[in-house]
């Protein structure tokens, strides 16, 4: 990456229907396609980089619910940023849980204050499930439970604590 | 957040930037969570310190959410074999009405777990 303003890409793919993902950032673009990593990473492991900040988004899904969609946007930019901030910048990225609770809290700050109908994301698709599930996650040991059971502690604790301190946290 | 040391963990990162914001640590604002979650706490009447009530962060606006209408299972998932850090579990006892004493004994906590009693 050099030392220069770059655009910010947000690409909207035209998904099969059934597709199981709103959204996704993949460090990989943020390369270029001739960088040759350091073992054990392939030398090739670049060839296939996209080379632009982009982040990625299910088309299909925004057709139908723009305040979900908009709030995607805003957790896998977050990716971005914390990518650049701790991958790149110190070399120390987040532990995953830590990476995706930072990703929900800001859907719950900021998500209802930009998206039209103020949607909020958290109450029924985070804390909701996480009271359904009964317990049981562990949510520093992400993958150990559910995989959409981690995203419901996970964004629980973020809401929580959002409410206690703020932009403290 | 992103200021956090490069050589913390993610517990020891939020459990600072908690005491640093005036709090206890991680281990009591989970222990808060689990109570206020699996106590499916409303909003109005709830201690201070439990519950989702509205606040503002940096100038945004958290609304509140209220659990007194959501769903909790009767009985808590299956911890399995281990209570790993970091997780939730429960016990719903339910006192017949008109009684004014209720004795429970035999509760075991395991060392490093919180218990919370929440009485509705």
């Amino acid at each position: 990456m050099g030392a220069v303003l770059q655009d910010v890409h947000v690409v909207f793919l035209n998904v099969p229907s059934g597709t199981n993902w709103g959204g996704y950032f993949y460090s990989i673009n943020n390369f270029q396609k001739t960088y040759v990593p350091s073992p054990p990473l392939s030398p090739t492991y670049y060839a296939y980089s996209n080379q632009a900040l982009a982040f990625f988004i299910n088309a299909r899904g925004v057709k139908t619910n723009r305040g979900y969609y908009g709030s995607t946007l805003l957790h896998e930019l977050t990716h971005m940023v914390n990518y650049y901030q701790r991958s790149l910048k110190k070399e120390a990225p987040y532990d995953t849980w830590l990476e995706e609770m930072s990703a929900m809290m800001t859907e719950d700050v900021i998500t209802p204050a930009v998206t039209p109908d103020h949607y909020a994301k958290i109450p029924d698709n985070r804390i909701r499930p996480y009271v359904e599930s009964g317990g049981a996650i562990s949510l520093i040991n992400w993958g150990e439970g559910v995989p959409s059971g981690n995203y419901a502690v996970g964004g629980s604790l973020g809401a929580f604590l959002d409410r206690r301190y703020g932009l403290s946290i | 957040m992103v200021n956090c040391s490069t050589s913390a963990s993610g517990y020891a990162c939020v459990d600072s930037l908690i005491q640093a914001a005036g709090g206890v640590g991680y281990g009591d604002e989970f222990a808060r969570l689990g109570a206020t979650v699996f106590g499916l706490l409303p909003v109005t009447g709830t201690p201070s310190g439990y519950g989702f009530p509205a606040a503002t962060a940096g100038g945004y606006s958290l609304a509140a959410v209220d659990l007194s209408s959501y769903a909790r299972p009767s009985t808590a998932a299956s911890l399995g074999s281990n209570f790993l850090a970091t997780t939730h579990t429960y016990q719903l006892d339910t006192i017949a009405a008109g009684k004014t004493t209720y004795i429970r004994t035999g509760v075991v906590v395991p060392a490093g777990a919180a218990l919370l009693l929440v009485i509705r």
